[in-house]
């Protein structure tokens, strides 16, 4: 009946305005945690990024030469986001490649050589071998030189286009030097590696040893091995050490830095929400009782003790506490849901449709001071006014 | 229970009131199984005097013990504790719950001690002759109908002392006897004193002390 009393004074509006303004406040928070959580493990889960390889170079700079020594080569196999990391090797001996591609179309062309560690070549194929004697060579042939042949110099020279096939049944012939030739036998096709052909290591030594420069070996592209090549800590490194890449295969990792920058802010801004819900809940909560501020006395005046009085009010708050909680969860499930199938749909990736331990936790804080707060400022309101009756 | 008044002065009376001829600034001794007529002209603190008697006032000087404990050292829940089940009061003003029927201002209130039952209740309610009005909101009784049901909300409680506030300045001669009857037949059952305020005529009333303000 107490409730009744001092709850028929409520104005209804108001009170919706409060409520409403709650679980938005609360809506938005929960679901700003929880999509950061959600995003940030995606970006950095292995078993969904898999295992990324990089080519990395030096920024070209006119005062330093470009190359990699050991220290840094050891320098980056140290940091946590590395897995392995191998140098690739170019050759320093001129070399030209000649083939017929059609009853009367032939091209040729300087081709750049490299040769790298087999572990870190994709489409690894076997006998990619080469011993001094062997007159032809296993090449592996970037994707991208293939596709700039067929869509560009084939264009250009109205030469046939050639598919992936029939250039493997192609024999081009390697001329190094000024009169070695080789027989080339296209391998496989490379898409990790696009700025040489790859050739087997004991051919690039041997050929550098007899017909280069006779300087030694220089590196000066290496090739990483990352669990994740998003993580925003390797693109900071890479930064930092003016090294150079694809920048699209870090690309990932500026989403988390933007995420980074954004999470802060989105919770700023639900922090602002929920505390001006929780201003005019409160403001709610005081007119209330100064509505009520007859009843609240005479009930204070015939023996109701403030604690009685108290409890009766906050019973009815609990009412519209349950209200707040029991829509807010419901609502960031359904938002979850939705999002979560349109990254299932854009993106294949699965992000799930439940809500974390953390996001739960921060949840529940939050109520608890929200509830709190309101109980303690209609304990402090009501017993002013017993007291006064 | 006694209750003392120690020098009580009322603050907003203090430059109109000749302290020598009455009970204020005064030691005054309340036994709660006596009976008591408080008696003024208008305006010369009978209802501050139970106010303060009941707690529900404090701007005065000096000071006032029930059972020689100073009213001010009493906590809030002590001090609903005594008006659940010692002091019970009506005020001049009467004070119901508008919105509330009659017989939800009575159970409203017996709600804290549930002395008594609903039949008692209504059996109380035809004793004041508000049978018909037992369902009215409050707000639609008249001055004298709600004076009697103040009466019967300072009555349904357990109590050792009563304090009425001019309990019949809205009543016809036929209802002040009943009432006063009743007052009577409540208190003996209570074993309690009560303390009545009034304008000037005693209504009959056979009390053990006249207090003078």
């Amino acid at each position: 009946m107490i409730g009744k009393l001092i709850f028929n004074n409520r104005k209804g509006r108001q009170l919706t305005f409060s409520v409403s303004g709650s679980i938005i406040g609360l809506v938005i928070m929960l679901l700003s945690i929880q999509l950061y959580l959600d995003i940030t493990t995606i970006l950095h889960s292995p078993t969904i990024a898999g295992t990324d390889f990089l080519v990395i170079n030096k920024e070209v700079n006119m005062l330093v030469d470009g190359n990699f020594n050991q220290s840094e080569l050891e320098s980056i196999k140290e940091q946590e986001f590395v897995i392995d990391v191998a140098p690739v090797y170019s050759n320093n001996f001129q070399s030209l490649v000649v083939a017929d591609v059609g009853p009367a179309s032939s091209f040729n062309t300087l081709m750049p050589l490299i040769t790298v560690s087999n572990d870190f070549i994709d489409n690894l194929p076997p006998n990619f071998k080469w011993k001094v004697g062997d007159k032809e060579v296993p090449v592996i042939v970037p994707t991208s030189f293939f596709n700039s042949y067929n869509f560009g110099i084939a264009e250009a020279s109205r030469s046939p286009k050639v598919t992936k096939e029939l250039i493997s049944h192609i024999k081009p012939k390697l001329k190094i030097g000024n009169a070695t030739w080789y027989n080339v036998r296209i391998a496989a096709f490379s898409d990790r590696f696009s700025d040489g052909v790859i050739v087997p290591n004991s051919f690039m030594n041997y050929n550098n040893t007899k017909f280069g420069t006779g300087e030694k070996n220089k590196i000066n592209r290496i090739v990483i091995s990352t669990p994740n090549s998003k993580n925003p800590s390797l693109a900071h490194y890479l930064s930092d050490h003016s090294y150079e890449t694809n920048s699209d295969k870090i690309s990932g990792g500026k989403v988390t830095e933007i995420m980074n920058v954004l999470f802060p802010i989105i919770v700023i801004i639900s922090l602002v929400i929920i505390l001006l819900s929780l201003l005019t809940f409160i403001q709610n909560a005081q007119l209330l009782l100064s509505n009520s501020d007859y009843e609240i006395k005479l009930l204070g005046l015939i023996g109701y003790s403030f604690g009685a009085i108290s409890a009766a009010v906050m019973k009815n708050f609990n009412i519209l506490f349950g209200v707040i909680i029991l829509s807010t969860v419901p609502i960031v499930i359904a938002i979850k849901y939705y999002i979560s199938s349109i990254f299932n749909h854009e993106l294949g990736i699965d992000i799930g449709i439940g809500l974390s331990w953390t996001t739960l936790i921060v949840g529940f804080c939050i109520y608890t001071c929200f509830y709190l707060v309101q109980y303690v400022i209609i304990k402090s309101t009501v017993k002013k006014l017993v007291q006064s009756s | 229970m006694i209750i003392e008044f120690n020098n009580v002065i009322p603050t907003p009376l203090i430059d109109q009131i000749h302290f020598n001829k009455n009970a204020w600034d005064k030691k005054i001794e309340l036994n709660t199984n006596k009976t008591y007529l408080l008696t003024s002209e208008s305006g010369k603190g009978k209802s501050s005097f139970i106010s303060f008697l009941y707690g529900s006032r404090t701007d005065y000087s000096g000071e006032i013990r029930l059972n020689g404990k100073p009213w001010n050292a009493y906590s809030l829940d002590e001090r609903s504790e005594l008006r659940c089940n010692s002091l019970s009061y009506l005020p001049q003003d009467i004070l119901l719950f508008p919105q509330l029927t009659l017989i939800e201002n009575l159970k409203i209130k017996n709600s804290l001690t549930h002395s008594k039952s609903e039949e008692e209740l209504k059996k109380l309610i035809s004793t004041l002759g508000l049978s018909a009005q037992t369902n009215q909101k409050a707000a639609t009784l008249s001055k004298g109908q709600q004076q009697r049901v103040g009466l019967l909300r300072a009555l349904i409680q357990p109590f050792e002392f009563i304090l009425l506030d001019e309990p019949f300045s809205h009543l016809d001669q036929s209802n002040i006897e009943i009432a006063i009857q009743l007052i009577e037949n409540v208190c003996s059952q209570n074993n309690a004193g009560y303390l009545i305020s009034t304008l000037g005529p005693n209504h009959g009333l056979s009390v053990d002390e006249t207090i003078y303000l």
